[in-house]
């Protein structure tokens, strides 16, 4: 069985459709991509599954219980962890206590404090900076920070929305190998990305979103081989 | 974490300690023991400023009606320990029970406004504020439960097994004023107070505050209740506001409505912003100067005029307040972020300026 189930999702914001009947799942262990032009409704797609935004219509099944029914607050402890777009950080909180946030809910210190330890060495640029602001830190460098965050959520089901937005290229790479990483760690990961192409290389499938609908899905390699999606994706 | 003290810190403790038990006698042999009393008020208003704190400078709740709390405390004290209504129960209940009382208030009080924010949210609590003064003001019928604007009377001093701190004490030879008295039960619960913003600061909980300011969205998706979050800030400000009244009442002896206005709010809140929100020390100094400043210029306001104009041109009070005006206007334009910012109010208001500076 799938570890979320998306049927027929639709979402209004007041009189506009934003997602017009969505079907879409996620198996456990894998890493989906879903790609799609600006206003195609990836974001708020992401948004409706961590309950940030009330669907109009359909249904979303996670770990064999329908959402909808906890409020939004309880996502974390079920596992359903996001970085939003744009990070989310906090920037008036250290890079540590940014890190400390995530494990808000958890009680384990000492397992919590090994793990802050071993987002240092991911990311030792952040072990540098433990006591900075991290509003103070590069916009790679806060996408770490927000990584590293969800990281310490523990999560079951990871959703990045836009992680490589506004970074540069060689902060990009790095952020993918990231990626990686925590899926190889058995994460199931929800990636959303303009960057079609990298995102399509790292993950198992992929589905394309166009204005409100999914237009394509299949294995992600068969996507990036995809005449339409190289026309209108990849810029070939 | 937990950090170690160097040598130096633990010596700067010890001195300050040191300093702070022997401030009355200082006080009072060089100017007499109204001073010790000003600064047995010192005392309170640190105690309510680092209450308020919690909810303005920790979670960003501006809250213009906390001088309320300090009213429930008062109150409580006072109608259980006085012969308004011939209840005499110790300061060890009444206390405590004025502080609960005033942290149920807190609650009844954020409730309905954890959807506001900014200026709505002060408004309300404005209301609120005024709401509690004015109940204190009209509850003497049908039933006189406050005895309304007459305030009650005869409110019983602090008693601590056999000694009493209404009434001087033979100690060493030394007769110690009621003042000297109470100085030292404030300064205990003045650090008790200190040490819980202090420890709140750098938990998890004073950290869920600062997320819940930066990002209600963020923060709850990191798994913090807001409303809960938000109701704990309420009430634990309240808390100290209502210990503050209570040993207010005891000390004072009397309580009437009239010493709960709102300009006491504002008062609060004003040594909150020029000290520097949410840095504790700062917080203390801001408490500290507003409350002695005033009372210097009381005493150097009047006979300055009589010596360099031969009288009373401007009334003492009046000056008094237009200079506090003028220092809070330069306050404002010189170091928004008060005397002593924390790290992160310093940082917001650089973010302020940079923005500021880009528009152009």
């Amino acid at each position: 069985m799938s570890l979320l189930e998306v049927k027929n999702l639709q979402v209004a914001y007041g009189g506009i459709q934003a997602v017009r009947g969505v079907d879409f799942h996620i198996n456990q262990g894998e890493l989906v991509t879903l790609i799609g032009a600006n206003g195609a409704g990836k974001t708020t797609t992401l948004k409706t599954l961590i309950g940030m935004v009330k669907p109009s219509g359909g249904s979303i099944t996670y770990d064999g219980k329908l959402n909808g029914t906890i409020p939004s607050h309880d996502y974390v402890r079920h596992g359903l962890v996001m970085v939003p777009e744009g990070r989310g950080i906090f920037s008036k909180l250290t890079v540590e206590e940014n890190l400390q946030m995530g494990a808000y809910y958890r009680n384990d210190k000492a397992a919590i404090q090994s793990e802050i330890e071993r987002v240092y060495e991911l990311f030792p640029r952040l072990k540098e900076r433990y006591k900075q602001l991290a509003g103070t830190l590069s916009g790679g460098e806060q996408q770490m920070v927000a990584m590293g965050r969800a990281m310490l959520s523990k999560p079951k089901l990871l959703l990045l929305d836009e992680p490589s937005m506004g970074l540069a290229p060689i902060i990009v790479e790095k952020i993918f190998e990231i990626i990686q990483m925590i899926a190889k760690e058995g994460v199931t990961m929800l990636l959303v990305e303009q960057n079609a192409k990298l995102a399509l290389e790292v993950s198992q499938r992929g589905y394309v979103m166009e204005s409100g609908r999914i237009t394509m899905g299949g294995p992600a390699r068969e996507l990036l081989d995809d005449e339409r999606v190289r026309n209108a994706y990849l810029g070939e | 974490m937990s950090k170690a003290f160097d040598s130096k810190q633990i010596g700067l403790f010890i001195a300050s300690g040191i300093a702070l038990c022997v401030l009355p006698f200082v006080v009072g042999g060089a100017l007499g023991n109204s001073w010790v009393r000003i600064v047995d008020f010192a005392l309170l208003y640190v105690m309510l400023a680092l209450g308020l704190n919690i909810v303005v400078g920790f979670a960003g709740l501006l809250d213009l009606g906390f001088i309320a709390f300090y009213a429930v405390g008062a109150y409580t004290y006072a109608l259980l320990g006085s012969p308004h209504f011939g209840i005499h129960w110790p300061f060890y209940v009444t206390i405590p029970l004025g502080a609960l009382f005033a942290a149920f208030f807190g609650i009844l009080l954020g409730t309905p406004v954890l959807r506001l924010k900014g200026d709505y949210l002060a408004i309300v609590t404005l209301g609120f504020g005024e709401i509690i003064r004015i109940f204190m003001n009209n509850l003497n019928a049908p039933v006189n439960i406050t005895n309304g604007p007459q305030g009650i009377n005869l409110i019983d001093p602090i008693r601590v097994g056999a000694a009493d701190l209404g009434s001087p004490i033979n100690l060493f030879g030394m007769s110690l004023p009621p003042v000297y008295l109470y100085y030292y039960l404030f300064l205990v619960l003045t650090v008790i107070v200190v040490i819980m913003a202090s420890r709140l600061q750098h938990s998890r909980i004073g950290r869920a505050w600062v997320a819940l300011r930066e990002d209600q969205i963020a923060a709850s998706a990191m798994g913090i209740n807001i409303r809960n979050i938000k109701l704990l800030a309420f009430a634990l400000g309240a808390l100290s506001g209502g210990v503050a009244g209570g040993l207010f009442s005891a000390f004072q002896g009397f309580v009437s409505p009239e010493s709960f206005s709102l300009l006491e709010s504002i008062m609060i809140l004003a040594m909150i912003v020029l000290g520097g929100m949410g840095n504790i020390a700062g917080v203390i100094l801001g408490a500290v100067v507003l409350t002695i400043a005033p009372e210097i210029l009381r005493d150097v306001i009047g006979p300055l005029q009589m010596k360099t104009m031969g009288r009373m041109l401007i009334d003492p009070e009046n000056a008094r307040m237009l200079l506090f005006g003028i220092a809070m206007v330069v306050m404002m334009l010189v170091r928004p972020e008060g005397m002593l910012p924390s790290k992160r109010r310093k940082a917001e208001f650089k973010d302020a300026k940079e923005a500021a500076a880009q528009k152009g």
